[in-house]
């Protein structure tokens, strides 16, 4: 197709990982919020994780302490993110679970809630 | 940036001030300006300064102060006293207070939360667009996944939503008003004061007819767009699918007259397809393959060149015959010829190929422009559908034959072709924030940017057994369901183990009885629940099912930072401007009326999830440090407001700056609004994951014996029939549809007087539309009352009017109208309750989308002669 500036949406390259800490465990403080946190629910939920730590190990470690009905709204049976289900690492969305978290962190705070899918107008 | 800076708001009395702010008459949400002198607001008028609207301002728009200073409004707080519910028991109201109210409502929430939070369903009218953010959030915060947009929800766009989205990364499509020449619309009415940024489409519209834009308007009936086209062609209800199919047919196999470069580097047309239907695929990197024209070999479709990919011929890979997806398109389509088409809808075949003929020429295949320094493709031809084409059972497939012309040509998100409403945004240039642009999946399909919720077009959700008492996480192609409210709910929801039951609602503004479909269906639907609240301006037909009513305020006494949704909703496509406008109080509320989103806070700190809330903020508004709002701590909306627009627009330029500019705008560049020339994705012409998708389904479904037909997820369209197609009952020779009133919304709007006036002095508004000549021979007059009785027996009265204006088969029924409710004195008596005729239930669902189907097939006799 006969367009110009072809780089104009290009993303920014990812930032290379300091090779002196992508091998330490990452400490991550998880809340959760709405239908994820019930009654009881001790608050934060704290997982230390092996390197490479990334949002699918978050999601895998949370299955083993929520249970597997309530990750179900966390991630489908291919263990992918659920559209619905807002996961912020450190205060920024996240929406691949292939993303790695800070390596080498001393700690990282994840806050996840499920939020309905449908809309309309 | 520009900005111009009108009076802030002022102190309520002694004053003369003009206050930016957001309509909210409808969900187009067109930015107003009102002016308000000694308190009292005088007139509304459109913001020129703002691209929303674009200074522009419909009858509606004009008429909010009418809706404002409505006499019924109510002031305090209700509750009933009368525990039976029906549509015609009286509640027996009593005033209580807002401690009384909301502690009552807390202990309802407080009990379901514990037990089972999705018990608590929420139930949102469409038109207040900036509603959404709030009650998205209070669900999420509550922990219940059962939302609904009802006040247009099943009225609503669920085919055309979803297809816009997978095809154009956007909520819905309009013609590139200022370079489209030749624009076809199906059942849509963009650019005709109704819809998604309706009075910047008027304009942009209007400008474009006088340009000279030839528009083909395909309907049953030639009124708001139709009335305005160059070309009417009525069409038989339902069957959209069939002529645009048949046009596809002409390009396709009589002309050759497809935009090839295109086909090969922004569709899946050279995918390689496999006996199974499926894509062949790349055993190392499980990519699609395509066929190297230059290699002779099958290569995933990343590793060659676009003008290397094959599109037709047949191939042999690893002893597995295949074809190009293109290729199986082309074979498809060839069932499609006009002459079937003429017999299906009514459109005849020499037309059919006329038309089919000038949307080729017009696309002016393989040319170029130059937008502001930038050479982009030229297609000024445009084929939009909305919400008439995909009201049917067949809505994916009506929706999807009407785009695929697009597709066929290349007239996709460039320069005059079918755009989405601003698909990809480079951000607020001063902060780079809210910047969103389609990308690409692993199989190369296009994912949109930017949604409205968060059930995404495509990929599609994995289905799984119901948890939703919608359905939609089953039927995961579908939107607003109609099981919220359906006679057959109890049976589905028993069928799949629903684990629990609806037992409260919470109301915003809709009046479901009279939105959804006939009214005994859903009003025994609130009768079953234990409990229900609605907030509302005035009662209506629905609140007297309510256990509380609560005194909303209105849109010109509230504060909203997203009165639109950026900005795939309301802002026009196109160049142009970005614009971001606020909603700001005009004047304070009156009695006890207080804004539903201070309340929603409120109420969640009676119910314990305060800190839930406000994590469901920042979830929803993608609230980013430093403005993520803190758990811990308790906000007013208004702070609310002030952390959003800080996050995308900077320190500087929070609420308070907002409230003395009302908005904020930007230029827009050509890579933005053509995007798509910039962005490697690629849309479906074979649509290769819907079969997987019924296989999941029909995994969970048949062993309990429900039947989802295949027929509704094939990888290529079809033209399948409504229900109404099928009825054989003799004397049942016309087909009642709905259509959008202009100068109505909903059923909200007919409660205001001056669109009441407005709505009379339309001879159609309040009548049931017929063919003069189909009326006469069947010794039908001009005026008389008639029954028109569903085969299933529901049966509304009202006048016929006559006109040349309508299918011979069709008869229009405008708005919801033919209000029964003595809490609504200037709607009560007037008009057609059409949805009475809607029957409300699985077998009148798109068995794909969940869509209702709109049309019904009727008998239509002299009240007269039913008396005899």
């Amino acid at each position: 197709m006969a367009v110009s500036d072809r780089h104009f949406w290009a993303p920014a390259p990812p930032a290379v990982p300091d090779a002196d800490i992508a091998s330490a465990a990452t400490e991550v403080r998880v809340r959760l919020f709405g239908a994820l946190a019930p009654a009881g629910l001790p608050q934060p939920v704290v997982l230390r994780l092996a390197p490479p730590a990334t949002v699918a190990s978050v999601l895998a470690s949370l299955g083993r302490v929520l249970g597997p009905e309530r990750v179900t709204d966390l991630a489908d049976t291919h263990g992918r993110k659920r559209r619905t289900c807002r996961l912020f690492v450190d205060g920024r969305a996240v929406d691949e679970v292939e993303t790695a978290l800070v390596p080498g962190a001393r700690r990282t705070d994840i806050e996840i809630i499920v939020l309905a899918g449908i809309e309309g107008g | 940036m520009r900005t111009t800076a009108y009076p802030s708001t002022a102190p309520a009395t002694d004053d003369d001030a003009w206050i930016q702010s957001s309509c909210a008459l409808c969900y187009g949400s067109c930015s107003i300006l009102a002016h308000r002198v000694d308190g009292v607001v005088v007139k509304i008028e459109g913001n020129p300064e703002s691209a929303v609207g674009k200074g522009r301002l419909c009858g509606k728009g004009v008429s909010g102060l009418m809706t404002h200073y409505d006499p019924h409004r109510l002031k305090k707080p209700l509750r009933r006293t009368n525990p039976r519910k029906g549509l015609h028991e009286d509640p027996g109201w009593k005033e209580i207070s807002w401690e009384e109210a909301l502690d009552e409502i807390a202990a309802v929430l407080r009990r379901l939360r514990a037990e089972d939070p999705r018990k608590l369903v929420i139930q949102r009218t469409t038109t207040v667009t900036a509603s959404g953010m709030p009650f998205r959030a209070f669900a999420g915060a509550f922990g219940t996944p059962n939302v609904s947009t009802s006040g247009g929800g099943i009225h609503c766009g669920n085919g055309a939503h979803l297809i816009s989205g997978t095809m154009h990364a956007s909520w819905s499509i309009v013609p590139d008003f200022a370079y489209c020449n030749y624009a076809m619309y199906f059942g849509a009415s963009k650019g005709h004061a109704a819809g998604h940024a309706s009075c910047s489409n008027m304009g942009l519209a209007a400008e474009a007819r006088a340009r000279g834009m030839k528009m083909v308007v395909i309907d049953p009936m030639a009124n708001f767009a139709g009335a305005k086209a160059t070309e009417w062609v009525p069409i038989r209800v339902g069957t959209d699918a069939a002529l645009a199919l048949a046009m596809a047919h002409v390009l396709v196999r009589e002309l050759g007259a497809c935009d090839f470069a295109y086909l090969q580097a922004k569709t899946n047309g050279p995918y390689l397809i496999g006996p199974d239907r499926r894509y062949m695929r790349d055993s190392a990197s499980n990519r699609p393959l395509v066929w190297d024209r230059s290699a002779g070999a099958a290569r995933p479709f990343s590793d060659v060149a676009a003008t290397d990919m094959a599109l037709e011929g047949e191939y042999e890979v690893g002893g597995v015959r295949c074809e190009p997806a293109f290729a199986k398109l082309k074979a498809h389509l060839a069932k499609f010829t006009p002459e079937w088409a003429e017999g299906v809808c009514t459109v005849p075949a020499r037309d059919i190929r006329r038309l089919a003929a000038e949307f080729a020429a017009e696309a002016r295949i393989g040319s170029t422009i130059t937008i502001e320094g930038v050479t982009l493709p030229y297609r000024p031809v445009a084929a939009i559908a909305f919400r008439g084409n995909q009201g049917h059972l067949n809505s994916n497939y009506n929706f999807i034959a009407v785009d695929l012309l697009n597709q066929l040509v290349g007239a996709a998100d460039v320069v005059g072709a079918c755009l989405g409403f601003n698909p990809a945004c480079a951000g607020f240039p001063e902060t780079g924030r809210l910047r969103y642009v389609p990308k690409a999946d692993a199989d190369g399909l296009m994912v949109a940017g930017m949604w409205l919720g968060f059930h995404y077009p495509y990929p599609p959700t994995e289905p799984r057994a119901p948890q939703n008492l919608g359905l939609q996480d089953l039927f995961v192609m579908g939107l607003n369901s109609a099981f919220l409210n359906s006679a057959d709910q109890e049976a589905y929801w028993r069928t799949f183990d629903l684990p629990y039951r609806p037992e409260a609602l919470i109301n915003f503004g809709c009046n479901l009885v009279m939105a959804i479909g006939n009214a005994e269906t859903v009003a025994q639907s609130l009768q079953r629940l234990k409990f229900m609240v609605s907030f509302d301006l005035f009662l209506t037909e629905t609140s007297r099912f309510a256990d509380i009513v609560l005194p909303d305020a209105s849109y010109l006494q509230m504060t909203d930072s997203r009165s639109n949704f950026p900005f795939m909703f309301s802002l026009p496509g196109g160049m142009g401007e970005w614009c971001w406008p606020i909603r700001q109080p005009v004047v304070p509320p009156d009695g006890e009326q207080r804004p539903f989103a201070d309340v929603l806070l409120d109420l969640a700190e009676r119910i314990g999830i305060g800190a839930d809330l406000n994590a469901a903020y920042n979830a929803a508004m993608n609230l980013e440090p430093p403005y993520r709002l803190d758990p811990d701590r308790r906000y007013r909306y208004e702070e609310i407001c002030d952390a959003d627009l800080k996050n995308t627009f900077g320190p500087t330029r929070g609420l308070d700056w907002f409230r003395q500019h009302g908005l904020i705008k930007w230029k827009k560049q050509p890579q933005e609004v053509y995007w798509r020339a910039f962005v490697d994705v690629r849309v479906p012409i074979y649509w290769e994951y819907l079969p997987p998708v019924w296989e999941a389904i029909d995994a969970i479904c048949a062993p309990r014996g429900v039947h989802v037909p295949r027929a509704f997820y094939e990888p290529l369209p079809d033209f399948l029939p409504c229900a109404s197609h099928r009825c054989a009952k003799p004397d049942f020779d016309f087909y009642a549809f709905y259509y959008r009133d202009i100068v109505h919304t909903n059923s909200f709007t007919m409660e205001n007087p001056w669109l009441d006036e407005a709505a009379r002095l339309d001879p159609f508004s309040y009548a049931i539309a017929i063919n003069a000549d189909s009326a006469r021979r069947r010794g039908l007059r001009d005026g008389a009352a008639v029954w028109v009785e569903s085969e299933t027996g529901r049966r509304v009265q009202g006048r016929l009017r006559f006109t040349q204006a309508i299918h011979p088969e069709g008869l229009g029924i405008a708005a919801c109208a033919g209000h029964w409710s003595d809490d609504m004195p200037v709607a009560r008596g007037k008009g057609v309750f059409f949805n009475e005729l809607l029957e409300l239930d699985f077998e009148h669902l798109s068995p794909i989308n969940l869509s209702l189907d709109l049309c019904a097939r009727v008998r239509v006799t002299l009240v007269e002669e039913a008396a005899r």
